[in-house]
Parts: structure tokens; sequence; C-alpha cells
């Protein structure tokens, strides 16, 4: 085992010798090399300077001071303080726009009890779920009420009207096309658009025929 | 402690769809969520084709609709609505439960998903059988064209239901958590689907 760490340190994969790196002893890792130069001896007094001012007073406060505020920080956040490092991990890495932010934290409300109804916060058990089943609720009840009103021109775009709204809300949030991938609503809507226009084309051809 | 599963749940999305411009890259769409969106594309096609042939005949024969509407009465189509939504309210539910990884909250409201989509299907019997009781059949021309979409979305109803049941017994294994929820999402969009589907079908064959 001994021989085989050896070989590795003398070789390299193509078998050429390797030169270990040679060791310094302490004397020379611990000083300075001595300046050959004008430029040199302006190093080396800077280099010490530095290593002189590490140990000054103001430098120690700095220290402590930032020391501090970690602590705090951490006290304040205990909890979201992962949460938070994971969300803006791929924001450091640059994979997260403001756009996919505000996706994200559409998500996040998804998840929440607390959301907002025509500017106004609400905070019920299941959050904006409840809040469009409670929509839905209402426009079936108002659908049914209007449903037994004496038909009229009005009648039947107003039916209609009410339930494309009803639809929208299940698939905006339900079927979360509000923040997922804008595709799926393509996807549904092509064939839906085709459709309606088909239907609306059967619809004009006379029941007698032409 | 909710709003840490939050900010996890929205990091997951994150890096799960870096939609941007609205334009999602290959690796942001889950293949599943794709091919069920695909094939609620394909169901669009289907039941717009049964709204369609109804709409025709309620157009030119709008007398023979009125009479039906008044056999059959709103209140029992009414309920069965208001079931039908509350199980689109009690799926999505349980969805969120499967995201704050609570396993027994997915049980209680995907299993009150499948009572509700059952008690829709067992009203529907009951509605179906006061029509033969008024003698609207198949074979007259106002039954085929009521019996067709609204049978066609009772099965839908059904297949959803025993869905639903498999969704509760997987719950019950632990299959299902804070990271692994596909499953649940994309039979949440099947249910949620079939109560669009119902949301025009009730307005189209029950109010116009």
């Amino acid at each position: 085992m001994a021989d085989e760490e050896k070989k590795s340190l003398t070789e390299s994969e193509t078998g050429d010798e390797v030169r270990p790196t040679p060791e310094y002893t302490e004397d020379e890792s611990e000083h300075l090399p001595e300046p050959e130069s004008g430029l040199d001896e302006a190093v080396v007094s800077g280099v010490e300077a530095s290593e002189d001012l590490t140990d000054t007073p103001l430098v120690e406060a700095f220290d402590d001071a930032l020391t501090s505020i970690q602590k705090a920080t951490e006290q304040l956040e205990p909890e979201v303080d992962e949460g938070i490092t994971d969300f803006r991990r791929p924001m450091m890495e640059g994979h997260v726009t403001p756009e996919v932010a505000a996706h994200a934290a559409a998500h996040a409300e998804m998840l929440s009890d607390t959301t907002v109804v025509f500017g106004r916060e609400v905070t019920v058990p299941g959050g904006i779920y409840t809040v469009i089943f409670g929509f839905l609720a209402v426009a079936t009840i108002i659908e049914v009420l209007i449903g037994g009103l004496p038909r009229g021109i009005l009648l039947i775009p107003l039916l209609m009207g009410i339930a494309v709204v009803k639809a929208g809300l299940v698939v905006a949030y339900y079927m979360h096309l509000k923040v997922d991938p804008r595709i799926f609503l393509y996807i549904l809507l092509v064939p839906l658009g085709i459709s309606m226009l088909s239907m609306l084309y059967l619809l004009t051809v006379p029941p007698t025929g032409y | 402690m909710s709003s840490q599963v939050s900010l996890q749940h929205a990091a997951e999305h994150t890096a799960g769809h870096d939609d941007h411009d609205g334009v999602p890259t290959p690796q942001n769409i889950s293949n599943a969520k794709l091919a069920m969106w695909l094939y609620l594309a394909s169901e669009v096609v289907i039941f717009a084709t049964l709204i369609a042939v109804y709409a025709v005949f309620r157009a030119n024969s709008p007398e023979a609709v009125q009479a039906v509407q008044e056999e059959l009465g709103i209140v029992l189509v009414s309920i069965n609505t208001f079931l039908l939504l509350a199980s689109s309210w009690a799926m999505v539910m349980g969805l969120r439960e499967a995201q704050k990884d609570n396993s027994q909250g997915v049980v209680r409201w995907i299993g009150l998903t499948a009572l509700l989509g059952a008690a829709f299907v067992g009203l529907q019997g009951v509605e179906y059988t006061e029509l033969a009781h008024a003698g609207i059949s198949l074979e007259t021309a106002y039954g085929m064209r009521f019996y067709a979409p609204t049978a066609f979305h009772g099965v839908h109803v059904i297949i959803g239901v025993l869905w639903a049941l498999w969704i509760v017994k997987r719950a019950r294994r632990g299959d299902f958590g804070a990271k692994n929820f596909l499953a649940i999402e994309i039979f949440g969009l099947y249910w949620h689907f079939v109560d669009v589907v119902w949301i025009f079908l009730f307005t189209i064959i029950y109010l116009i």
C-alpha cells in the first residue's frame, strides 16, 4: 500500500516522473524572503504593516461587530433561514429572474392560508383554494337564479359568461395554469378555439338545410 | 413552520419551472403533466362535439328542450353541481396537504373527493330514472342528445372516483410527501377537467 502511494506521488497518469513539491522548512515558511529591489522592499513593508494592523483594537472591533450581526440574524430567523437559503441558491447561481421569483412566490401563496381578495387580506383554512370555492358556489347560485328568469336576448350570453368565469377560475387556480408554463394553456386553447369556431359554424346552418 | 414549507416548495418549483418569458425549456416541463394536458386536449374535442350536437338541437327545437327542463326541475342537478364543485375543492386541498407533507390530510381530502364524486354519480342515476319515467329514452330526439354528453361525463366521474380511491390507498401506504406529489397533481388535472366540463354541461343543458 505504501509503495502504491509513493508511486502515485512520483508518477503521473502517463507514467512520466513527477517531481514532488519541495517542502519548506519551518523557518522558510515563517519568514518573507529577503528583498532584492525597491519594489520588493515596498511589498514586504506593506505586508508587515497589514499584519501589525490585525492586532489593533479597530480591526478587532470590526470583527466583533460582524460576528454579532451574524448571530443576531440567526436568532431572528431560525426557522426560515434554511428555506431562504434554498430559495436564494438558484438565484445566486443565476437561474432566477424576477419573473421566476414571482412564479415561485405565487406557488408559495397557494400553500398559505392568507390571500388577497379584491385588495383585502383574507385568512381562511385553505387560503386561495377555499376563496375560489366560495366564488364558484356563489356564481352557481346566481346562475340558477338567473336561469329562472324569462328568456331574453341577454340571458344566454350572461349565463355563458358566468360559466366561462367559473371554468377560468378552476383552470387558473385549481389546475395551476396561472403559475405553470404557458405551453399547457396553449395545448388547451388550440383545440378549444377550433372546436368553438366549428360549433359556431355549425349553428349557422339552417335546420332545413341550404 | 408553514412559511418554511412554502419557501421550500417555492424553491422546488423555482428549480422545476424556469419559465423565462413564458417559453419553457424542455427540462422544465414534467413529461407526465404534458401527457395529461395533451390527453385533456383530446377530451376537449370529444366533449365539444357532443355539446355542439346538443346546441344545434337546442337552437332548432327550443320548445322540446324547455318541456324537458320543466319536467326535470333544477333542484336535483343544482345539488349535483355543488357536489362536484366541492369535490374539486377537496381535490386541491388534498394536493395541498401532500405539499405540506401530511399523508393523513391527503387520505382525508382525496377520500372526500371520491365520496362526493360517488354521490354525484348516484344522483345522476336518480335523475336518469326520473327521465325514464317521463318517457325520455335514447330513442327520442332529445334523449340521445341529452344522454350522450351527460353519460360520457358520468363515466369520467366514475373513473375519477376509482382513481381517487387508488390515490387514497397509496397515500395510506405513505407514497406521497412534500417532494413527491406529482401523481396527485396529475389526477387533480383530470378531476378538475371533469369539473370544468360539468360547469359547461350544467349551463348549456339545464339552464339555457
